[in-house]
Formats: C-alpha cells, structure tokens, sequence
C-alpha cells in the first residue's frame, strides 16, 4: 500500500483548514445536497465531501456509509489533494497503491474512486468531493465534469458563511475536541449537550435583537416498535432518516438537535405563530411522505414560540413545548401542538 | 396585462433587491448550474430567472433567445404564485400560456419545467427552468434533482443578500 504524500504547502494548508471551523460540526444541508447529487448523478452508493487534516480525513458529509473519518494514511482523498486533477481508480484490488487497503480489503470494500481536491485561495487543497462504488468502473469524461461541477459547488459552499450567528458563535468558542464531544455520533447532529449550549446563544441573540423564537420537540411515533419488530439496525436508519430529513426542509439558521433516544429539538430564530406553524407542518408532511430504508414512520411535535427576557431562561420554553409533546401524543400523534408564550 | 402576485410580494421584491444580483455580469456559479441541469436531464435550453416588479431578468441560460422579457411573457410569474414546481406539458393548449411570444413565435417552445429558487422558504425570486419544443416526462427523482440544483442557486443567493445586509 502507498502512504499518501504530504503537500508542499501542508502548513498553510492546514491553517487554512482551521480557519474554516468546518471539522468537527454537525451535519449541514448544504453539503448532504451535492453529495446527494453525486450518488444521483454517478448512479454510485458512495459519496463524500471529505476535509484531509493533520493525520485523518474527516467527512463533513457521506452518503451510503455511516463513518466519521479515517486515518489519512488509508484514505484514498489524501492522494487526490496532492494534484488539481480529478483523481480515478478504476479498480483498486488492482491498483498497486490500493490492493492492500484496509477500506479495499474489508468493510466497505471500495472498488472504484473518482476524487475531484477542493480548493480554496492559493491553491490550497483542503479535501475532496468524491464519489465512490464498492464495483470496478470507469468515469467517463462527462461523468468527472459533472463531478467537477458538483466540486465547484461544495468550493463555494465552503467559502460562505450560512448559519446562524449563535451557531458560528459557538463553534468559533469551542476547541475541537470540545466541539467533537458534544455532537451525536449517530445523527452526526448537535447532541443534548451541545443542543442546550446552543439554545443559550440563540436565547441571546433574540433578546439583543428584540426577535422571537421557536423551539420544538419532535418525538418518532411508536419508535419502540420499529426496534422491537425490526432491529437496532433499522431503528438507527430511521434516526439517520429523520435527522437528514429534518435539515433538509428547515431553514439554513434553523437548529436540529439530537435531544434524547428518538427525540429532536429544533430551535427556529427569528419565528413565531404562522410562519412557525407552516415551517414546521412542512417538517411533519416530509417526514409522513418519506421511507427510511423501506420503514415509514411519523412523528408528533410540541412546540412554544416566545418573546425572550430578562426574566426568562431558556428552560422555560423546554418546559412547555415537552407538554405539548405530551399533548400531540394523547391526541393522537403524527400532528403538531404548539403553545402560547408560557406565564 | 394585470399579473398576479405573490401575498408575499413586497418582501420578495426587497430581498431581491438587496441581493444587487439583478442586472450583473456571467458568473460561473450559476452558469454551472445551468449547465448540469442541461446536462443530467438532458435539455438544450435552460435558464436561471429572477422575477422583477414587472420584468423577468435571466441570470444564466443556455439555449436560450432573451436576456430579459416583460413579466407578463413568462411561465415564471405564475409559477412563483404556488412557491412549487410547476410543469407545463402542452403551453399551446393551456390558455394561462398560449397567448405567450415564446410559445407562439418561432420557438414554439410547448414544454417548461421550473423549481422555484428560493432565498428562504417562503420566498421564490426566480426559477431554475428546463424549456422544450416537444412534450417531455420527468420523473420524481429527477424533479427532486431539480429542485436541489435550484436550492443550490438560492443558497449562493442568500449568501450574496447576507454579506451585502451585514457589510
């Protein structure tokens, strides 16, 4: 197996990668678009937006594989960032640099690769957009300009501040193994932990801007079921399903948070009463519409809007949304109910 | 010719406008995505619209024959109203659309398919659209590409109306 070389400019580039505050953070909609795109548009299981650090390639997003990251000497994007060529293996068991790679030899038996590096100023090469099958193959010509196009777009992605204030806030705070400690491995969401650090920034940010705001809790309908009758495993792709669904239809300064077992909190900036009601109705219709590896499900939500005080403490506004939870389960789940601005 | 609006109008106008995108030059960003849609769903003519007070303006286009039309000659305005996609299969035999100069005239463009692009979800400046001569069929996992290509265009579009309110 070949080790991948370091860049030249490895120093810069790892400032550079830093600067970004991307390692480390929760699932984002923008990046699960284009690596959707990828699998839709190659017709391949596989595909990442993968950020090469220090001694790891970490994935900001993957399709059709549930892995965090992996050391740098195995990974096949520390290769592809070394030339501002797309990088193809056609068929790794017989590519001499690959044949013997762990991620080729074993679980998930990667075949073929097509690696376009991202690079931001200066030519620096941060990671991949890459796209990946567990069968040998070809990429044609027009398959790696698509790629590169959909490269181009992760680029400029990348270069853009999107989320909310608080959330760029917070992340800036955070080291990075703090940072790493409080998102949820399963759902790669913000966890409990980081959700409420989180709730206490927007908290902030509304009451500096005299906005409103609104926090939802969203329980998986008969979720105890699905893990009985069908598995952990299943149960588990229900979660990922959910969580990936939720962030695609909320707004980019919106949170969704991993709040508990098969429970989401989601916090909503700058919302209150109709357009509330209609975000999160939107929420609730997609998640009826979808199937999450064969399973469909439904959900129920509680959720409060309210004009933050001094008085107030984020806490209070948990308190109610859990009792409309409460209320949408008794009245017959898979609805929204949502409560006034608590006394 | 009275157009029908948006409830919503006022904001979308103003967001628009403060995304200063109207009016400028070729850019690669939405050019690429012009171009994938050509591409992957195989179209020769496809444009990224903005919808003005009382003009359509294109941002980038492949295939196609105008730069800027009045509002009233457009799918677009209409499909802004349901903030949805909208798929046209028959314009010449659909009487919001029959009377349009595209449909009419020597193109005799007959088929459009457009996703809203949108700068938050309630608020479509424009469409990403696909324009035939002939009847096509798309079919859901393609309009849902669409539709993402769209939401690519309106997040680069957000990103510009972001850094020009905070600068």
């Amino acid at each position: 197996m070949k080790t991948p070389d370091i860049p030249e400019n490895e120093q810069e580039r790892l400032r550079s990668l830093e600067c970004l505050k991307l390692l480390d953070t929760p699932i984002s909609e923008r990046f699960e678009r284009i690596t959707r795109m990828v699998c839709r548009t190659l017709n391949v299981p596989i595909a990442a937006v993968s950020l090469v650090d220090r001694e790891r390639q970490w994935f900001k997003s993957i399709q059709g594989l549930h892995v965090d990251e992996t050391s740098r000497d195995i990974a096949f994007c520390a290769h592809a960032i070394n030339d501002e060529e797309p990088f193809v293996v056609s068929d790794a068991r017989a590519d001499a640099r690959f044949h013997d790679n762990p991620l080729v030899t074993a679980d998930p038996n990667i075949r073929s690769y097509a690696g376009i590096p991202l690079a931001v100023e200066n030519g620096l090469r941060l990671g991949t957009l890459c796209a990946i099958d567990t069968s040998p193959r070809d990429f044609t010509p027009e398959q790696l300009e698509i790629l590169s196009d959909l490269a181009g777009m992760a680029t400029a992605e990348l270069m853009s501040v999107k989320l909310s204030e608080a959330h760029v806030l917070l992340v800036a705070e955070l080291e990075q193994a703090q940072r790493a400690a409080l998102i949820d491995s399963l759902t790669r969401l913000w966890n409990r932990g980081g959700a409420e650090l989180l709730l206490e920034k927007e908290w902030e940010a509304a009451k500096r801007t005299n906005t409103p705001i609104t926090v939802a809790l969203l329980d998986i309908d008969h979720f105890k079921k699905v893990n009985d009758q069908l598995g952990h495993a299943a149960g588990d792709e229900v979660l990922r399903g959910i969580a990936k669904t939720v962030l695609q239809h909320l707004r980019p300064v919106d949170t969704v948070a991993r709040w508990g077992g098969e429970e989401f909190l989601m916090v909503l900036p700058d919302c209150a009463g109709e357009d509330a009601a209609i975000a999160l109705e939107r929420v609730l219709t997609y998640i009826r519409q979808e199937e999450f590896n064969g399973i469909r499900v439904t959900a129920s939500i509680g959720a409060c809007s309210c004009h933050p005080t001094e008085a107030k403490r984020p806490a209070s506004i948990i308190d109610p949304a859990d009792r409309s939870l409460y209320r949408a389960k008794v009245d017959g789940r898979d609805r929204i109910v949502f409560d006034s601005e608590p006394g | 010719m009275q157009i029908e609006k948006p409830e919503n109008e006022l904001i979308r106008l103003s967001f628009l406008r403060s995304a200063e995108i109207l009016d400028t030059p070729v850019e690669e960003a939405y050019e690429r995505v012009v171009r994938m849609a050509c591409r992957v769903l195989d179209f020769s003519r496809c444009a990224i619209t903005l919808v003005d007070e009382s003009r359509l303006w294109v941002k980038a286009s492949r295939g196609m024959h105008f730069d800027e039309i009045p509002r009233d000659q457009s799918f677009c305005t209409h499909a802004i109203l349901k903030n949805e996609a909208l798929v046209v299969a028959d314009a010449a035999g659909d009487e919001r659309f029959r009377e349009l100069d595209m449909v009419q005239g020597r193109e005799k463009l007959n088929f459009y398919v457009g996703c809203p692009i949108r700068i938050s979800p309630s608020v479509p400046v424009g469409m990403l659209c696909l324009f035939d001569t002939e009847a096509r069929t798309l079919s859901d996992d393609e309009l849902a590409f669409l539709q993402d290509l769209a939401d690519t265009a309106g997040s680069q579009i957000k990103s510009r109306l972001l850094r020009n309110v905070y600068e």
